[in-house]
């Protein structure tokens, strides 16, 4: 039987076009459908020969046809996609899905089965398995679905459908019969995940470009959170590969790809600290360099076991921590203590592990007063230079209890959740069937909030993510300043109401990512919010003229003018009668506070309002910001004037440095080379 | 500043300051005329030492 497997649409970043191909094949191959190539593995080792097709590749080709001249181009991205199956003869397809992409899978598999009707088009993955009676009986087009994990219930299948034999018998499928569309009892969970073979990634070109090579790392989570699908796919019983299988397939990666960076995959690795011990100790006893990441909740690892891993070689944890209120945490059945969660991501940020610290708003429940308890809790971790937060807004996934709980009342507007939407562009037949079927497709839905608006959540949502993309420490200043971000966010929206400041055509999404919105919020900071708001206007000040300099330097000298620069002046020695000059594209700014001082107070969630003034100097180059010491800023001061270094070194004298036991002007020398090395001034030209 | 203490100071001072920047810790010891301590080292440092505030647009590489 020829069998071809087909991984779900995933990649939303491929429409940029300034992407190269590089960097496209990049993400692709981090996007790497694991599960997929697990499946192919399978069935490699029955003896079959399955092909793997990967969407968001197809799709990017369709992207790049689309860039040629219109008589080439195919405008339909599905039938692009169906003609290229053109003259293979599949047997069978098996398409992988995702909420997010599930309209448009659907789509691609109806032309499938309309150019190739003898083929059976089959459905898998974790949507297919929820919502497969609703979308068998809504699209006859889709033969069958193997619902959970397929790595038994797939070859069993296949064996069935070439013997023509029943599938009654066949644990974990969906199939139609009479125009009744008929369940088989739910496939066993593998338990012994060591015993599936190593992922076909042969079968998938673009793994070879990643970074941070994707490897399956367990299945189940014990935990039953009211708004997650996981336990409906992979259920609740916790697995995990043994260590020796795990660095097994990591060497054989990095033999095979020279990649030893890992995105080891698990909804919630840290469950059984045991193993997670167990797994880390392994690492090291191999003293080989692995680095990697994965998932944990802040209640399933502590300060040793964070150090633990961070020495196994751990470079990042995605922490779920859902909401900043504890009432709703007890809501939504997570149950995290928030000070316990705050504490481990400072941990992490200690050991230099990055973290994912992951936030949802719009529960049905939540109120203004949780919302700014979750605001709070995003801007705390922002103090931390290596946690990253992130913003969604809820989305009822199919049959999770939330979903079930409000599945009469879900409402489909424009303000779709990105939880479910990840970028993808909803065509309007997308639309047309997500308003069809709502139980299919529930992901696009809101769920009713009574307390809040869904358009504040959206802006709000816009402003933290872009705020901190954009000036991060400007919104923890704010946040520690006003009590909290939400108070600002308020008043930045009542001031562009009174400035009649209103969003561009392309709408509030666009303006806040690629418009206007970082001068204008510096505007609404320096000419409103300081005046009229701040109690500590000096350190408020210093950090907005920073990121005034910074915006504005933006598009200036860039970095390759530097390196060239940098080349000619780097073997030359200085002489007396040299003369220094600031080097090409660097900005100088003077602030009136201590700007890394302020750093160090919002770091530790120190109050900023007993700041005092001084003067202090900072260097803006195209790579790098620093703030000098008062020496090196005298120094680079006297530098600006194109004086001769024997005029810098007199008047450094004349000031009465004193180093004990090192001549002035051998201070000066050292100070100017260190200026000069630091690439922050240069020779001038002679002449 | 006497004349002649540039043959001789520009390639300790580029040590130096490299030193400084920690980019060699080896350099004092790999000028021994230079008859600088410790403590002297560590005092070039303080009253030179500029502080990163950010990187641009640099991504870490794990280390």
């Amino acid at each position: 039987m020829k069998v071809c497997l087909i991984s779900a649409p995933t990649a939303n970043q491929l429409h940029d076009p300034a992407m190269s191909e590089m960097d496209a094949a990049r993400i692709m191959g981090e996007l790497a459908p694991v599960g997929i190539l697990s499946l192919a593995a399978v069935l490699e080792a029955q003896g079959l020969q399955p092909e793997v097709v990967d969407l968001n590749r197809v799709y990017y080709e369709w992207l790049q046809s689309s860039k040629r001249p219109r008589n080439h181009a195919e405008p339909d991205f599905c039938r692009f996609a169906g003609a290229f199956f053109a003259d293979r003869q599949f047997d069978l397809f098996g398409l992988s899905t995702v909420c997010s992409s599930y309209p448009l899978t659907i789509r691609i598999a109806t032309e499938l089965k309309r150019l190739y009707p003898k083929s059976v088009v089959v459905l898998g993955g974790p949507q297919a398995s929820v919502v497969d009676v609703a979308t068998m009986q809504a699209y006859p087009s889709i033969d069958l679905v193997v619902r959970g994990e397929a790595e038994q219930s797939l070859p069993a299948l296949l064996r069935a459908l070439a013997n023509s034999s029943s599938l009654d018998s066949l644990p974990g499928i969906t199939f139609r019969r009479g125009g009744e569309a008929l369940r088989t009892p739910d496939a066993p969970l593998i338990l012994d995940l060591d015993s599936l073979p190593f992922p076909a990634f042969h079968l998938f070109p673009d793994i070879r470009f990643c970074r941070h090579f994707p490897l399956e790392l367990g299945r189940g989570c014990p935990f039953s959170c009211t708004f997650c699908s996981t336990n409906d796919f992979f259920r609740r019983r916790f697995r995990l590969k043994s260590p020796a299988r795990m660095i097994a397939d990591m060497r054989r990666v990095r033999e095979s790809y020279g990649i030893n960076s890992f995105e080891l995959v698990h909804d919630m690795f840290t469950v059984d600290r045991k193993r997670v011990v167990a797994f880390c100790e392994f690492l090291l006893a191999c003293q080989e360099k692995f680095y990697w990441g994965s998932s944990a909740r802040t209640d399933c690892v502590d300060d040793e076991l964070i150090a633990l891993m961070a020495g196994a070689g751990c470079r990042g944890i995605f922490f779920g921590i859902e909401t900043g209120s504890s009432r709703l945490q007890k809501i939504i059945d997570k149950g995290l203590d928030l000070e316990v969660s705050a504490a481990r991501i400072r941990a992490c940020n200690h050991h230099k592990i990055k973290t994912a610290v992951s936030l949802i708003a719009g529960f049905p429940e939540e109120t203004m007063a949780d919302l700014r308890d979750t605001a709070a809790f995003f801007m705390d971790s922002l103090r931390c230079d290596h946690a990253d937060p992130q913003l969604s807004i809820l989305a009822p996934l199919a049959d999770t209890p939330v979903q079930k709980q409000h599945k009469d009342k879900l409402v489909l507007d424009d303000c779709l959740s990105d939880m479910s939407y990840r970028g993808w562009m909803q065509e309007p037949e997308d639309h047309k069937m997500i308003a069809e079927y709502p139980e299919i497709f529930s992901s696009f839905y809101s769920v009713p909030m009574p307390w809040l608006k869904r358009e504040f959540l959206k802006e709000l949502r816009d402003f933290l993510l872009n705020g901190l993309r954009l000036f991060r420490w400007l919104m923890v200043g704010l946040h520690e300043d006003s009590g909290n971000i939400i108070n600002v966010f308020h008043q930045w929206q009542n001031w562009r109401a009174e400035t009649e400041l209103t969003f561009p055509d392309a709408g509030r999404a666009v303006y806040y990512a690629h418009g206007p919105f970082a001068r204008d919020f510096i505007e609404f900071v320096q000419s409103h919010y300081i005046p009229a708001v701040s109690k500590a206007p000096i350190a408020m000040n210093a950090l907005a003229e920073y990121e005034s300099a910074l915006l504005s330097n933006q598009g200036q000298a860039g970095a390759q003018d530097r390196n060239s620069s940098a080349d000619a002046d780097a073997n030359s020695f200085i002489s007396p009668d040299s003369r220094l000059q600031l080097y090409p594209g660097i900005r100088v700014l003077h602030l009136d506070a201590d700007y890394q001082e302020i750093l160090r107070r919002l770091r530790n969630s120190q109050q900023l309002n007993d700041l005092d003034k001084k003067r202090v100097t900072i260097v803006i180059t195209p790579t790098e910001v620093l703030q000098l010491s008062p020496l090196s800023a005298e120094l680079l001061h006297l530098c600006e004037g194109q004086n001769t270094v024997r005029e810098i070194a007199e008047e450094f004298f004349l000031r009465g440095v004193e180093v004990p036991g090192v001549p002035p002007d051998m201070a000066c020398l050292a100070g100017i080379e260190l200026l000069r090395q630091q690439r922050l001034v240069t020779l001038a030209p002679r002449g | 500043m006497p004349q002649g203490t540039f043959v001789a100071e520009r390639e300790w001072a580029r040590s130096l300051a490299r030193h400084v920047a920690n980019q060699l810790p080896e350099a004092i010891r790999q000028l021994p005329d230079l008859n600088l301590t410790p403590v002297q080292v560590q005092e070039l440092r303080r009253i030179f030492e500029n502080t990163l505030i950010t990187n641009m647009g640099c991504e870490q590489p794990p280390t």
